[in-house]
C-alpha cells in the first residue's frame, strides 16, 4: 500500500514537468516499466477502475514524452508489440482486456505514426482470418472501443499485402459456392464501412481501401465499383460532412499509392466528379483540402513521372561518397548524368491529354482559395505536377501563374501565387528566360502591404516571397541569376531591416544567407549576414535602428533602404513604424546626405500636405529628424545648418506649422497626432539650432507648444514638455528677463487652475525649464509648485497633477544642480522635503485603485535625488531628524502592498546606504550596510516579494524603523493577494519567533506596545484598520506573539480588544465585520475577561440584522470553539451543548426565532445575554 | 532510405536479410508473403522489404514498389538454367515507372558453390550492360558465408544519398 501512495506522488510529480521536452531525451529509458505495464495489463483491467486509470495515465504519460523524439523508441517497438499481440491472439483472454490492449496500441501508434507502426504488425496468411473476424464483430458505433477498431484496420492493411490470390484464402470455391461471401468481398465491405465513419477510423479505413483496391486481384474486380460508390455517396444530399471527407480521403489515398497504369482509366470520370461536385465549394478547410489533393493527384495520374536530368548533380550530399570518389568523382558523375539525360529526353515525347489543362486551371483556382492550408496544397500539386509536363507546357503554367500578380487579384491569389513560383523555382521549372518577368513580380510581392481597416494584409505574401528568393538561391546557376542579383538581395535586405513583422524579417534574412551561400553573388554578403542573422533582426527595433545602418554603409544599398523607409514607411498605417522610421531615417542621414538634402526632404514635404494623416504625421516626424541628424554633421564641420539646407527647405520649415494651422490640421482625431508630431519637430528644430531667431514663428511655436500643455492626452502634453527645454535654450536665451518671467507666470498661474491636466501639464513644464529662466524665478516657482503638491478639499482625487508636481520639483533640483550651493535658500530645501515627505503618506483612492501610489513613488524618487545632491554639495542639510524621516519612510514603502512601489523603495534604500559621497546621519548605517551588502543587492531581483520581506524584517528591531516598519507590514500581512500574505507573514512570523529565542518576552512586548500604538494612531481609518484587523487574526493565529497575549500581567489582549469593539460599533461595512469576526475569535483563547468580551461581542453579532453575519458569525464560533474551546472561559461541561446548539441552528431564519437560542448560547457560555439598546 | 529486394525464388533474399540482421539462417524456408526489416547502417535507416519469389507470387511484386529508392536484385550464381528467365524478371522490372530512378544493385549470389557464375560473367549473361535508366552495379558476394555482403549495401547507400532528399 506504501508502494502505491508512493508511485502516485511520482506519478503526480512528473506530471507537473513543464511540457515540450524538445529533444532532451537519449535513450527510451523507461523500456521496462512499460514492458512491466503491459505484462500487467490483465491483473490491472480487472481491478479498480481507479488502479486501471492511474496505469494507463502513467503508460500515456511516458510514451507521451517521446512525441518530439518518436525514433528513439524503434529498437523496443517489435518488443512492445509482440507482447500485444500474444495478448490479441490468446483466446483466453476476454474482450475487456483485448479492448484495453488495443487502447494500448494506439498510444503506441499515435506517438510513433502509423506508417512506421504497421510495418511491424504480423502479415501472415495466418493473421488473415482472426484479424478480420475480430473487425467484423466490433461495434461500429461503440464510443469507447474506437481504438480497438483503428488497429484492426491498420493491421488489416498490411496484412492485405501478403501476394497471394485473396481466392485462396476462402476455403470454398467461390464459383460454384455462392452463398458464402468471400473473403475479397468482406474487406471490402469493411473499407466502405469505416471509411465514412465519425471517428478516426476513417484514416486506418482509407489506408487499408488503398492497400486494398490496389491489389492486382482487387483491383480488376472492385476498384471500379468503388469510385463509383464513393463518388454516389459523396454528392448525396443527405451526406454528413465526414461521409464526403471519408470518400474524398479514401479516393484520394488509392490516387496515391495505386499504379498509374491502372487508375488512369478512371481519372477521367474521377476529375468530373471532383470539378462538378457540389461539396466543391464547401467552405470547410478539410473537405477544400482534399479536394485540391485529389485534383492534383489525377493530374499526376495523367502524366508519366519524369526523372529529373540533374539528380545527381546537385552536389553529393554524402561526405564519405564524396571524399571516396575522390578525384574520379566528377568523372562518374557526368557519365552517368549523360545516360539519365537520355532517358530524361525521352520523356519530352509524352502525350499529354485535355484534361491536364482543367487539371492546372483548377489548381491555379486552388491558389486564389481563401484559405491557406487550400492554397499550399494547391501551390505543392502546381509544383509537382508541372515537373511532369514537357518543357513548352510547364513554361505555360508559370505564364497562368504570373497572371495571379495583377492588382486586380486579392491578397490570397498573391499568396498562392508566390508559393506556386517558389514551388516551381525549386524543381528547377522556372525557365531563366522567365526570370525577366517573374523578378519584377516578386519584388513587388516582397513589398506588398494592403491598409485594411486599422491594420494591413500582406505579411503571408511578403514572407512566401522569401520563399520564392529562397528557393531561386538553389534552383538557378550564378550566372542564370546574376542581372538580377542586386535588386532581389536590396528587396531582401529592405524586408529583412524594415519589415513591421518577425516571421517576414527572419525569412527574409534566412533566404539572403541561402543566396549568399549558394550565388555567392550577392554584393558584401558574408559581412551583412553575419550581422543582419536570424536571430539579430527578430528584436525590431534593432533591425530598424542598427543594422540598417551597417547595411547601409554599402553603396549598393544605402539608397534601396532610405527609398523604401520614404516611399513606404513613413505613411505606414502604424504609428510605431512611423516613429521608427523617423529615427532610422535620422541614423541613415550621414549615409546620404546629399540624397537626403536633394531628394528625400523635398518628397517629405510634399508629403505634409497630403490627405492622409498617417502620411502627414510620418512624414513631420522624419522632416525633424533629419534635419537634426544634418545640423549634427554640420556641426563637426564648422558650418551651418541653413547653407546645407538652402532657402528652399529653410522657408518650407518654417511655414510648416503655420501651413497646418491654416488648414484646421490641429483639429479632431488627426490633431493629436499632428500636435504630437509638431511638438517632436519643434524640439528637433531647436536641437538643429535651425535660424530662427527674433522671427515671428518662435512665438507661433511657444503658442502650440503651451496649446499642448492642457491637452487631455498624456503623451501629447509629454511631447510638448519634452520640447520646451530644446525650445528655450535656443530662442529665449537672447530674449529679456521680462519676456522669460511673462512664460514663468503664466505657467504658474496655470498652476492652480480648475482642470486637473491643465496642472499636470504646466507643473511638468516648470520642471522642464533650463536654469536660466529659472535662477531668477527660482522662489516664485517653488513655491507655486509646492502649494500645487497639497491635498485640498477641490483636489481630493487628483493625485496624478501632485505627482507631477512633485516630480517638477525633482527636476528643478536636478537642473539646479550647480546652483545648489549658492542659491537654494536652506528654507527652500526644507519646504521642499517636507513636500516629499509628505507625499509619502498619499494614499489616495480612486475607481483605478491606489493611485496615490504614484504619488509616493515620485515622492521616494524625489528624496533620492535631493538627498544625494545635498550628500554632494550641502550635506549639513541632512541632519539626523531629517535623514530618519527620510530612511523609515522609505523602508515602510518598501514592505508595504504594490510590487512596483516596494521594488522601487527597496532599490533607492540601497542607494542611500552605499552612497558616495556618504550620505550622513543614517541610523544604524553599519546593520544596514551589513544586511544590504553592495555586491549582493546589485544583483538582487527587488520586486520578488520573497527575497526582500526577508531583508527589510530585520529593521524592525532598529527603534529608528519599529514603527514604519510594523505599519508597513500590517498592511502587507493584512492585504489581500495571496502571494503577498504568504511572503510577509512568513517573514515577519519567523522574525517575532527568533527575535523571542534571543532577547526574551520583553522585546515582543515591546513591539506589541507598538502594534498597539499604530492601532490607536489610525483608529477609524479603514485603509489601515482593515487589514489590521486581518493581521491581528493572522498573528494571533500563528502563535508567535502567544507568550504576550497569555500573560496575564499583560494589557496587550484588553487594550486591542476595546479598539476593535470601537471600531466594529456601527460599522456597516461588511468586509470589515467579518473581518472583525475572526479576529474577535482570536481571543476566545485567551483565559480571561477577554474572552468573556470577546464572546459577547460575537452573540451580539448572532443576532446581527443580517443574515448572512448571523450565519457567519455561528460557523466562525464553531470553528473557533474546536480549536481554542478548551483554554476559553466557557465552562467545560457546557461546551459539547453549545456547539451543539450553534451547528444545529439555522441562523438565517429571522432574528426573533434565533434570539432566544442566542440567549440559551449566552447562559451555556457563561456570559451575560446582550440586551439591545432602547431606541430613543 | 527504402530498399526492395527481389529475385527468383531460391535466389537468397530472405538469407541476405537474416544476415544482416543477424539472426540465424539455418531454417529458411521458401518466402510464403513478404518481410520487412528496418536497420541502421553508417546513419541511414533502411527500410528492406522483401518479397517472396515463386512465380505465382511474382505478380504481385507490384504491390511493393512505391517510394522505392533501392533496387536489389538476387541471382542464384549458379542455377544456370533458369538465367534466361532472370534475365526477363529484371527487364521487366526495370521499365516499371514507379522504380524509375531507382538504385539498381545486383548481387551474384552463392559464390561459395562451386560452378558458380562469376559477377563479370553473369554481367554479359544478364546483359547488365544494356541498362541505360537505373544507376547499377553488379557485386559478388555470398550471403551463407556474409561475404562481400557488405561492399554491395555501401555501393547502393553512396548512389542513393548522392541524389536523394531533392525532390518529394
Amino acid at each position: 500500500m506504501s508502494l502505491n501512495t508512493e508511485k502516485s506522488e511520482e506519478i503526480i510529480q512528473k506530471d507537473e514537468e513543464p511540457f515540450g521536452l524538445g529533444c532532451a531525451l537519449e535513450y527510451f529509458a523507461e523500456v521496462d516499466e512499460v514492458l512491466k505495464m503491459i505484462e500487467n495489463l490483465k491483473s490491472v483491467v480487472h481491478d479498480q477502475q481507479s488502479v486501471y486509470e492511474r496505469a494507463y495515465e502513467r503508460y500515456s504519460f511516458i510514451l507521451g514524452q517521446y512525441q518530439e523524439q518518436p525514433h528513439l523508441l524503434d529498437t523496443h517497438i517489435e518488443q512492445l508489440l509482440d507482447k500485444f499481440i500474444m495478448f490479441i491472439r490468446d483466446p483466453s483472454f476476454s474482450n475487456e482486456v483485448k479492448h484495453v490492449t488495443f487502447k494500448y496500441m494506439f498510444v503506441l501508434i499515435k506517438v510513433r505514426g502509423y506508417k512506421i507502426i504497421v510495418r511491424h504488425l504480423p502479415h501472415e496468411v495466418s493473421d488473415f482470418e482472426p484479424v478480420l473476424q475480430l473487425l467484423e464483430v466490433q461495434d461500429e458505433e461503440d464510443s469507447e472501443t474506437w481504438s480497438t477498431r483503428y488497429v484492426l484496420l491498420l493491421w488489416l492493411s498490411i496484412i492485405v499485402m501478403i501476394p497471394f490470390h485473396m481466392s485462396r484464402l476462402d476455403g470454398f470455391n467461390s464459383s460454384s459456392d455462392t452463398t458464402q461471401k468471400t473473403v475479397m468481398c468482406r474487406v471490402l465491405d469493411v473499407c466502405k464501412q469505416y471509411a465514412v465513419v465519425p471517428d478516426k477510423c476513417r484514416d486506418a479505413a482509407a489506408y487499408l481501401a488503398a492497400r486494398f483496391l490496389t491489389r492486382y486481384d482487387v483491383k480488376e474486380q472492385h476498384l471500379a465499383s468503388f469510385f463509383d460508390w464513393a463518388r454516389k455517396l459523396s454528392v448525396m444530399p443527405d451526406s454528413m460532412v465526414f461521409v464526403k471527407y471519408g470518400c474524398l480521403a479514401s479516393v484520394a489515398m488509392i490516387l496515391k499509392h495505386g499504379k498509374r497504369e491502372d487508375l488512369i482509366q478512371h481519372a477521367p470520370i474521377l476529375l468530373r466528379w471532383i470539378i462538378n461536385a457540389e461539396f466543391k465549394n464547401d467552405p470547410g478547410t478539410n473537405i477544400q483540402k482534399l479536394v485540391y489533393k485529389n485534383i492534383q493527384r489525377i493530374g499526376l495520374i495523367f502524366l508519366p513521372a519524369r526523372v529529373a536530368a540533374w539528380r545527381y548533380q546537385r552536389g553529393s550530399r554524402s561526405l564519405m561518397a564524396n571524399l571516396n570518389a575522390g578525384d574520379h568523382g566528377s568523372d562518374t558523375l557526368s557519365k552517368t548524368s549523360s545516360a539519365s539525360e537520355e532517358y530524361a529526353e525521352n520523356g519530352e515525347n509524352i502525350n499529354v491529354p485535355d484534361e491536364v489543362e482543367e487539371v492546372i486551371d483548377q489548381l491555379i483556382q486552388g491558389l486564389g482559395s481563401s484559405d491557406c492550408v487550400v492554397r499550399w496544397s494547391a501551390a505543392k500539386g502546381i509544383g509537382r505536377v508541372t515537373g511532369r509536363l514537357p518543357k513548352e507546357l510547364a513554361d505555360e503554367v508559370v505564364g497562368s501563374v504570373l497572371e495571379l500578380f495583377t492588382p486586380r487579384e486579392g491578397d490570397s491569389a498573391w499568396h498562392g501565387g508566390s508559393l506556386a513560383l517558389a514551388e516551381l523555382g525549386r524543381r528547377g521549372l522556372l525557365l531563366p528566360q522567365r526570370l525577366p518577368e517573374v523578378v519584377p513580380v516578386i519584388l513587388k510581392a516582397l513589398d506588398y502591404d494592403e491598409p485594411r481597416g486599422y491594420s494591413s494584409v500582406g505579411s503571408h505574401i511578403r514572407d512566401a516571397a522569401c520563399y520564392v528568393c529562397w528557393s531561386f538561391a538553389r534552383a538557378y546557376e550564378m550566372e542564370v541569376l546574376k542581372p538580377f542579383v542586386n535588386d532581389i538581395a536590396a528587396a531582401l535586405l529592405v524586408v529583412t531591416c524594415f519589415d513591421r513583422e518577425i516571421n517576414c524579417r527572419r525569412a527574409a534574412s534566412a533566404a539572403f544567407q541561402e543566396n549568399v551561400g549558394r550565388q555567392g553573388t550577392f554584393p558584401h554578403g558574408i559581412d551583412i549576414l553575419t550581422t543582419a542573422d536570424f536571430f539579430e533582426v527578430s528584436i525590431r527595433n534593432n533591425a530598424y535602428l542598427h543594422i540598417s545602418i551597417y547595411i547601409a554603409q554599402f553603396e549598393e544599398y544605402t539608397i534601396p533602404l532610405i527609398k523604401h523607409l520614404v516611399d513606404r514607411k513613413v505613411e505606414h498605417w502604424d504609428i510605431a513604424i512611423r516613429e521608427l522610421t523617423a529615427k532610422a531615417l535620422h541614423n541613415l542621414t550621414p549615409k546620404a546626405v546629399e540624397y537626403m538634402v536633394e531628394t528625400v526632404l523635398p518628397n517629405l514635404f510634399k508629403k505634409t500636405d497630403s490627405i492622409d494623416l498617417n502620411s502627414r504625421h510620418g512624414a513631420v516626424l522624419a522632416i525633424g529628424e533629419i534635419i537634426y541628424a544634418l545640423s549634427k554633421l554640420v556641426e563637426n564641420q564648422n558650418s551651418k545648418v541653413d547653407i546645407l539646407l538652402g532657402h528652399d527647405l529653410i522657408d518650407s520649415s518654417q511655414n510648416l506649422i503655420s501651413n497646418f494651422q491654416e488648414r484646421f490640421y490641429f483639429r479632431g482625431m488627426g490633431g493629436e497626432l499632428m500636435r504630437h508630431a509638431c511638438c517632436d519637430f519643434i524640439n528637433k528644430c531647436s536641437m538643429a539650432h535651425m535660424p530662427f531667431h527674433g522671427n515671428s514663428v518662435i512665438d507661433e511655436w511657444l503658442k502650440l507648444l503651451n496649446e499642448c500643455l492642457t491637452y487631455d492626452v498624456a503623451n501629447i502634453r509629454l511631447g510638448a514638455v519634452h520640447a520646451l527645454p530644446a525650445f528655450f535654450n535656443e530662442y529665449y536665451v537672447s530674449k529679456s528677463q521680462q519676456d522669460q518671467s511673462l512664460v514663468i507666470n503664466k505657467y504658474i498661474t496655470s498652476l492652480s487652475s480648475s482642470v486637473q491636466v491643465a496642472r499636470m501639464g504646466h507643473a511638468l513644464a516648470l520642471g522642464s525649464l533650463p536654469s536660466f529662466i529659472l535662477l531668477p524665478n527660482l522662489r516664485k516657482v517653488i513655491d507655486a509648485l509646492i502649494v500645487a503638491t497639497h491635498i485640498t478639499s477641490d483636489t481630493l482625487k487628483w493625485a496624478e497633477s501632485r505627482r507631477d508636481a512633485i516630480k517638477a520639483l525633482t527636476s528643478i533640483c536636478l537642473t539646479m544642480e550647480n546652483y545648489i550651493q549658492t542659491d537654494f535658500l536652506e528654507e527652500y530645501l526644507n519646504n521642499i522635503y517636507t513636500t516629499f515627505l509628505n507625499g509619502l503618506s498619499e494614499y489616495t483612492q480612486d475607481n483605478r485603485g491606489d493611485i496615490g501610489a504614484w504619488v509616493r513613488e515620485a515622492s521616494m524618487s524625489g528624496l533620492q535625488t535631493l538627498t544625494l545632491l545635498l550628500a554632494k554639495y550641502k550635506s549639513n542639510v541632512l541632519t539626523s531628524e531629517l535623514v530618519t524621516k527620510i530612511m523609515s519612510g522609505i523602508a515602510q514603502q518598501a514592505v508595504e502592498k504594490i510590487d512596483r512601489t516596494r521594488a522601487l523603495a527597496g532599490k533607492i534604500f540601497y542607494s542611500f546606504i552605499h552612497s558616495n559621497p556618504e550620505v550622513p546621519n543614517i541610523p544604524n548605517k553599519n546593520t544596514l550596510m551589513d544586511l544590504f551588502p553592495e555586491n549582493e543587492c546589485e544583483l538582487i531581483n527587488w520586486n520578488s516579494a520573497a527575497i526582500t520581506f526577508q531583508k527589510f524584517v530585520k529593521l524592525i528591531e532598529l527603534p529608528a524603523y519599529t514603527y514604519n516598519m510594523l505599519l508597513g507590514f500590517v498592511c502587507s500581512v493584512g492585504g489581500l493577494t495571496e502571494t503577498l500574505v504568504k511572503n510577509s507573514s512568513t517573514c515577519l512570523f519567523e522574525f517575532f519567533k527568533s527575535e523571542e529565542q534571543e532577547k526574551g518576552l520583553f522585546q515582543i512586548t515591546h513591539y506589541c506596545v507598538i502594534i498597539y500604538q499604530i492601532f490607536y494612531d489610525y483608529q477609524k481609518i479603514d485603509r489601515i484598520t482593515i487589514p489590521m484587523f486581518r493581521f491581528l487574526c493572522q498573528i494571533m493565529g500563528s502563535g508567535c506573539i502567544a507568550t504576550v497575549i497569555t500573560d496575564t500581567n499583560s494589557d496587550f489582549p484588553k487594550k486591542i480588544l476595546k479598539l476593535v469593539q470601537l471600531e466594529l460599533l456601527g460599522c456597516k461595512n461588511i468586509y470589515k465585520l467579518m473581518d472583525g469576526i475572526d479576529l474577535l475569535c482570536q481571543f476566545i483563547q485567551i483565559k480571561s475577561e477577554v474572552c468573556s468580551t470577546a464572546l459577547v461581542q460575537l452573540s451580539i453579532l448572532l443576532c446581527h440584522r443580517q443574515s448572512y453575519i448571523r450565519k457567519a458569525t455561528s460557523s466562525r464560533l464553531y470553528e473557533s470553539l474546536i480549536v481554542y474551546g478548551e483554554s476559553s472561559t466557557i465552562p467545560e461541561g457546557n461546551l459539547d451543548e453549545a456547539m451543539n446548539l450553534l451547528c444545529s441552528t439555522n441562523w438565517e431564519e429571522a432574528i426573533e426565532t434565533v434570539k432566544p437560542i442566542r440567549n440559551a448560547l449566552c447562559n451555556l457560555m457563561d456570559i451575560r445575554v446582550p440586551v439591545s439598546k432602547k431606541k430613543a | 532510405m527504402r530498399i526492395l529486394m527481389l529475385g527468383l525464388d531460391n535466389a537468397g533474399k530472405t538469407t541476405i536479410l537474416k544476415r544482416f540482421n543477424g539472426e540465424k539462417i539455418d531454417t529458411i524456408s521458401p518466402t510464403l508473403g513478404f518481410n520487412i526489416k528496418t536497420l541502421e547502417h553508417r546513419d541511414y535507416k533502411l527500410n528492406m522489404w522483401d518479397v517472396g519469389g515463386q512465380k505465382s507470387l511474382r505478380s504481385y511484386w507490384r504491390n511493393y514498389f512505391e517510394c522505392t529508392d533501392g533496387l536489389i536484385w538476387v541471382v542464384d550464381s549458379a542455377d544456370k538454367r533458369r538465367l534466361d528467365d532472370c534475365k526477363l524478371e529484371l527487364f521487366t522490372l526495370l521499365k516499371e515507372e514507379r522504380l524509375a530512378g531507382a538504385t539498381l544493385l545486383v548481387f551474384a549470389n552463392k559464390q561459395d558453390l562451386p560452378g558458380a557464375f562469376s559477377a563479370t560473367e553473369l554481367q554479359e549473361i544478364l546483359e547488365l550492360d544494356k541498362i541505360r535508366t537505373h544507376h547499377w552495379k553488379i557485386v559478388w558476394c555470398s550471403a551463407v558465408t556474409g561475404e562481400n555482403l557488405l561492399n554491395g549495401i555501401d555501393w547502393l547507400i553512396d548512389d542513393i544519398a548522392a541524389r536523394i532528399f531533392t525532390l518529394d
